[in-house]
């Protein structure tokens, strides 16, 4: 293939108007996701870092209250009391874990507008501080973002097969192709060439606006590692690239056994709603119907039926305190006992729980593993995993974090638990656990997107050597009609 | 010497037509009167306006001027009413590849004629256009460009219409199918029906027809009667009056 | 004339092997659909009648307790399947399942299911309404792009006009084979679920629902089956139908969805859930009304009754004292919650709005509005829990008040107070709500079965070849 060829395709898309037309779709919803993605981690990261203020601020006012309190003495409800551990532990303290977005969180919103993004971390039970979560709206949730991911796993495989298009069906429908044949003699070459071009004209606005995104100054608050973002700026184009690769040489195939331009827009249009909706849709609803999802409702039910006693127990023992209300329960009541009993009431109520919780969350867990099998149905899910996964948006990092969030809860307990139930002033506040989120080892983050690449790519190659051999008899085939 | 009727008109008239598009001049005041029982053949080169003409007498194309009337109706002021007395095979006739032969001649007629007719009669027509009786209940896409020419001829008979138009109706037809169609014509003719047929195919139009106007430019240049004419006689007149124009042109 | 027309397109269609494969496609997906959202609906109904009942048994059996301490133990509210959640799950998976009816909070909403189903989930979800919305519109793409335009192509078209047929009542053939073919198909499925609500003696409600279900899908579907042959009618050739129809398929149902959404969520922002609850807690703390209104209420009581303690009233100041302070803060809840959901809503009502541009937009938000699963019914379903809720804490507050303390022995209750609660029954809203809140839906899509309409007898009469 010499320079003169290459120029000639060259010239001849430059002149094609529906390249134009396919670059300005590509750039006007790129930039629209783009600026979507960026603001919304930038606004993320303003409200994490108010809500990390905030923890600070209260924490350290609650420090020099007791400090003063205890040097100057003064008279404050034991609910308010800086030195009461419970107080502490429960409200002054609360600490809102942070799963601190990558420098990629613009690309791809992936899981994380349906679980949030931080954990509150206090002595209230476990389950009611996991229950919080971010109010978005469930239309959006329903429907899915607008973001970088969506562009490249919906909008650019039909903008790349719209390039693609009527080739070489109308070099067919022209007679050109014999003409080319006699000229070249092999026509693999040719084709190639003609799909990589295409290929690259939307291939390469996606990654430049993925690297101006992550490169753009200010979204660094969070001070993502620097080496992290070059990783997973680097596993996010792999993945890209290899996905797009793969419906350039579908593409190019399918071309290949087509008579005409009409039969190719079909055709086209066909492997990408086969492969884009209605793959992974046939593969969510035999899921759905082999394995259903485990019922919240009949969580709640067996949840009330299984702490009922303890909670009975529990209303006894609090019965002096009018539930939650010391303070109208008359003059006599000793407060201190009643934020143990709270908390031994509590602690009752979550022991019954936990077998079942625990047996709902290895529900929850097996059935995520069946789902990701799910991805392997179609390339797009494949890499819409793949892309929320480099992006550090995925279930699995959340689900990484949720079990950070268990442990720091289980040091909080231990760590406030005997302190309250001892009834003394508290000090210690200079000694309270805090919550250092540990970064997924990168290896392990780079395994499971070779993964996701060498499926790409497989196919790529797969689909790109049958086009290949259809090419080197594609002057005969379409002859011969 | 066109026949026409009680009115002083004939079956299919064209009157100073005049059509333009853009630089082009495809009709320059075409004249044609064809009477009953007459089949005019329009000879001439590509690009001289046949195709123009025939659009305007079917109503898909208005002329900047002049006037179109079949049976006596303005082509322009009433073109339904104007199709409904005329039959009409393309150069290429189209079918629909999944009906049969015959289902296709039943549609088509029907959506021109008032009632249907029974399927004795429309194989009838068939016949007539020359197609075997083995291929009446065949799906269309299985039929050659010769078996498809000949059921738009059956729909054009089963038609009935007064004035039938013909657009290169041999072009592509193998020497017997051309034959037939022609003996075909010549019958319509013997019936009173009015033919106008565009063609570039001189031998076949000396055969079958009864008047040859050449149409050059867009104006007719000179008439034939073609029993008075050889073949060769008729070719080189033909390449005259081409030339001529076409010399004086550039 | 026209029965002719539409029974040899019917034929035509009958002998297309694509159609066939289409259909069987659609019919494979529609079946696994429909069997996976009936199962879901089934067990999700199960549970909630299990749960709901469980909740009452559980709250009457309670053991004899300070009313304060049954406020605490508290009832949650489960919110059933919509009336026709079979048809379209709609927001389901994205609204909570439950809502705790304790004293001193509102809207304790739980639980997402989506959270719990998986991420691939949420890639390719299919329901009927899905089928009915995104995948027939499709299906009509490719059997009606080709309707004039490919005979015009063919040159078919030429020679019917020939022939003398008038144009106008020959596309009236085309668009009345298609719309026979798309009755055909869903027609009868309409009727066999109409039989079978009818069946199982579905509330009117239902029925009438499953009656408005039907005609929307005939108006969308209608408008696209018209704005196909609008665009057939007007295309030189079969490409050029098929690029302009795939493509305002393609900006309807995938482009416009997301895009107009990221629109609506700029418009009418929704807030963290951090700023929320700031700004709740800190509604919530000023007391000071609050304060001003007991020691007022206290004061009238002890000259009223002429004591000076608060213990020696005959009534129990506590049960006033908590209910006022739940009275404070229904006032700050309505507040918030309100301007949260408002802005839910009027993301909503863009979005319906939107549809002129992209017609699915109306259809999903009305189809799920009728089958009771979007965000209408569900804040009518927060709302009655949170009425319950105020109901239950009245009631209970009551028996506080009433009740003082005897010979320093605090008051408890019995089952006969539990009874007193009423048990939570929640009923979706009416159709005429549901309707009227949907109205710019159904007049967007009326819209776009007009204008086609309105094309097609402009271009139909004057087809040229």
């Amino acid at each position: 293939m010499n320079s003169a060829v290459v120029r000639g395709e060259v010239r001849l898309l430059l002149r094609d108007p529906a390249v134009w037309i396919v670059l300005l779709v590509l750039v006007v919803t790129l930039i629209g996701a783009a600026s979507q993605g960026v603001l919304r981690q930038h606004a993320e990261i303003a409200v994490l870092t108010e809500m990390a203020n905030a923890d600070a601020d209260r924490l350290e006012s609650a420090t020099w209250d007791a400090i003063r309190l205890e040097e100057q003495g003064g008279n404050v409800s034991r609910f308010r009391d800086p030195r009461n551990a419970d107080v502490v532990g429960r409200r002054l303290a609360v600490q809102h874990l942070i799963l601190p977005p990558t420098g990629l969180a613009a690309l791809a919103v992936g899981q994380s507008d349906l679980h949030p993004a931080w954990h509150p971390v206090s002595l209230e039970p476990r389950d009611q501080l996991l229950a919080e979560g971010e109010l978005n709206s469930p239309r959006q949730l329903a429907v899915g973002r607008f973001d970088v991911s969506f562009v490249v796993v919906f909008v650019a495989p039909l903008l790349l097969l719209g390039l693609l298009a009527g080739s070489p069906a109308r070099e067919r429908e022209s007679g050109m192709l014999p003409l080319l044949a006699v000229q070249r003699g092999q026509l693999g070459g040719w084709l190639a060439l003609r799909t990589g071009l295409r290929l690259l004209i939307v291939l390469l606005p996606i990654l430049v606006v993925g690297v101006m995104v992550v490169l753009l100054p200010g979204s660094d608050a969070f001070e993502a590692a620097a080496f992290d973002t070059l990783l997973r700026l680097v596993l996010w184009a792999g993945a890209v690239t290899g996905y797009l690769t793969f419906w350039a040489a579908l593409g190019a195939w399918l071309g290949t056994l087509v008579r005409d331009t009409a039969q190719s827009v079909l055709a086209l249009a066909s492997s990408w709603l086969l492969l884009v909706i209605l793959l992974p849709a046939i593969a969510n609803v035999s899921l759905e119907l082999s394995y259903p999802q485990p019922s919240r409702i009949e969580y709640v039910n067996a949840m009330r039926a299984a702490t009922d006693l303890a909670r009975a127990e529990g209303s006894e023992a609090l019965q002096q305190y009018l539930e939650d209300h010391p303070e109208m329960a008359g003059d006599d009541v000793d407060v201190d006992d009643f934020f143990a009993q709270r908390l031994l009431v509590q602690e009752r109520v979550e022991e019954a729980l936990l077998p079942l919780s625990t047996a709902f969350e290895q529900q929850r867990q097996a059935r995520a593993r069946q789902v990701s099998w799910l991805r392997w149905a179609s390339p797009a899910m494949l890499a819409s995993a793949g892309l929320a996964d480099a992006a550090g948006t995925s279930e699995s990092r959340q689900a990484d974090f949720l079990q950070q969030v268990h442990g720091f809860h289980d040091a909080w307990r231990d760590f406030f638990g005997p302190r309250v139930l001892a009834g003394r002033p508290f000090f210690e506040h200079d000694r309270i656990p805090t919550f250092e989120y540990s970064q997924e080892p990168p290896a392990r983050l780079a395994a499971r997107m070779a993964v996701v690449m060498l499926g790409c790519f497989g196919l790529s190659v797969a689909f790109g050597l049958l086009a290949l051999r259809r090419a080197r008899s594609l002057p005969k085939v379409m002859g011969n009609e | 010497m066109a026949a026409s009727d009680a009115g002083g008109h004939c079956p299919l008239e064209l009157i100073g037509l005049r059509k333009r598009f853009g630089p082009v001049q495809a009709l320059a005041g075409l004249d044609l009167r064809v009477g009953a029982g007459e089949c005019y053949a329009l000879l001439g080169p590509n690009g001289a306006g046949k195709t123009t003409a025939l659009n305007i007498l079917l109503g898909f194309l208005q002329p900047d001027a002049g006037t179109a009337r079949i049976a006596a109706v303005d082509v322009q002021a009433d073109p339904d009413r104007a199709r409904r007395n005329l039959a009409y095979i393309p150069e290429q006739v189209q079918l629909y590849p999944r009906l049969s032969g015959l289902e296709n001649l039943a549609y088509f007629h029907g959506l021109g004629a008032s009632e249907a007719m029974a399927d004795a009669q429309l194989r009838d027509c068939l016949r007539q256009a020359g197609l075997t009786d083995t291929a009446h209940d065949r799906r269309v896409h299985t039929y050659s460009k010769g078996m498809r020419q000949k059921v738009g001829i059956a729909i054009a008979l089963a038609r009935r219409a007064p004035v039938m138009l013909l657009d290169e109706p041999t072009s592509g037809l193998d020497p017997e199918a051309a034959f037939e169609l022609n003996n075909s014509l010549r019958d319509l003719a013997a019936r009173g029906v009015t033919i106008l047929m565009a063609t570039h195919d001189l031998f076949r139009a000396r055969e079958v027809a009864s008047r040859i106007g050449i149409l050059v430019a867009g104006r007719l240049q000179q008439e034939v009667d073609p029993a008075s004419v050889g073949g060769a006689e008729l070719e080189s007149l033909y390449l005259a009056a081409v030339r001529d124009l076409l010399g004086r042109a550039s | 004339m026209i029965a002719r027309l539409v029974a040899k397109e019917l034929l035509e269609l009958r002998r297309d092997g694509r159609v066939w494969m289409l259909l069987a496609i659609l019919g494979v997906l529609a079946a696994g659909a429909a069997l996976s959202a009936w199962q879901q609906v089934r067990t999700q109904h199960a549970a909630w009648h299990a749960a709901s009942a469980g909740e009452q048994e559980r709250w009457l059996a309670q053991d004899e307790k300070h009313p304060h301490s049954a406020a605490h133990y508290g009832v949650y509210a489960f919110r059933p399947p919509g009336p026709l959640a079979a048809f379209d799950p709609g927001l389901d998976p994205y609204l909570p399942v439950t809502v705790w009816m304790e004293a001193h909070r509102q809207n304790e909403a739980l639980y997402r299911p989506a959270q719990d189903a998986g991420s691939a989930v949420r890639f390719g979800r299919l329901t009927p309404a899905i089928i009915v919305g995104a995948l027939l519109p499709l299906l009509i793409v490719l059997v009606a792009a080709p309707a004039i335009s490919g005979e015009r192509e063919r040159g078919t078209l030429r020679q019917l006009l020939a022939q003398g047929v008038a144009p106008g009542r020959w596309v009236l053939g085309k668009g009345l084979a298609l719309a026979t073919l798309l009755a055909g198909l869903l027609l009868p499925l309409w009727l066999l679920v109409a039989a079978v609500l009818i069946v199982a003696s579905a509330p009117l409600d239902t029925l009438a629902r499953w009656l408005a279900a039907g005609a929307l899908v005939a108006l969308y579907l209608g408008g696209f089956l018209l704005t196909c042959l609008f665009v057939s009618a007007c295309s030189r050739s079969v490409r050029t139908a098929l690029l302009v129809l795939l493509s305002v398929w393609a900006v309807s149902t995938l482009i416009a969805p997301r895009a107009v959404l990221e629109w609506a969520q700029w418009r009418h922002p929704t807030p963290s859930s951090f700023e929320f609850r700031q700004a709740l807690q800190a509604d919530l703390r000023d007391r000071s009304e609050l304060d001003a209104r007991l020691a007022r209420r206290a004061a009238e009581l002890l000259e009223a009754h002429g004591v000076d303690r608060l213990e020696q009233l005959p009534v129990n100041f506590d049960g006033f004292r908590l209910q006022a302070a739940e009275e404070h803060d229904y006032a700050v809840f309505d507040a918030h919650f309100g301007r949260l959901h408002d802005g839910y809503l009027a993301q909503e009502r863009l979005l319906q709005w939107f549809g002129v541009l992209a017609p699915y937009l109306a259809f999903s938000a009305a189809s799920s509005g009728l089958s009771g699963t979007d965000l209408l019914h569900y804040r009518h379903f927060a709302d009655s829990a949170e009425q319950h809720r105020r109901v239950m804490q009245e009631v209970l507050n009551e028996a506080i008040y009433r009740n003082p303390e005897v010979d320093g022995q605090r008051y408890l209750a019995g089952p006969e107070l539990w009874a007193i609660v009423p048990k939570f029954e929640y009923s979706a809203p009416s159709l005429g709500r549901v309707i009227s809140g949907h109205a710019p839906a159904f007049a967007v899509l009326t819209g776009w079965l007009l204008l086609p309409l309105m094309g097609l007898l402009r271009v139909a009469p004057r087809l040229q070849p």
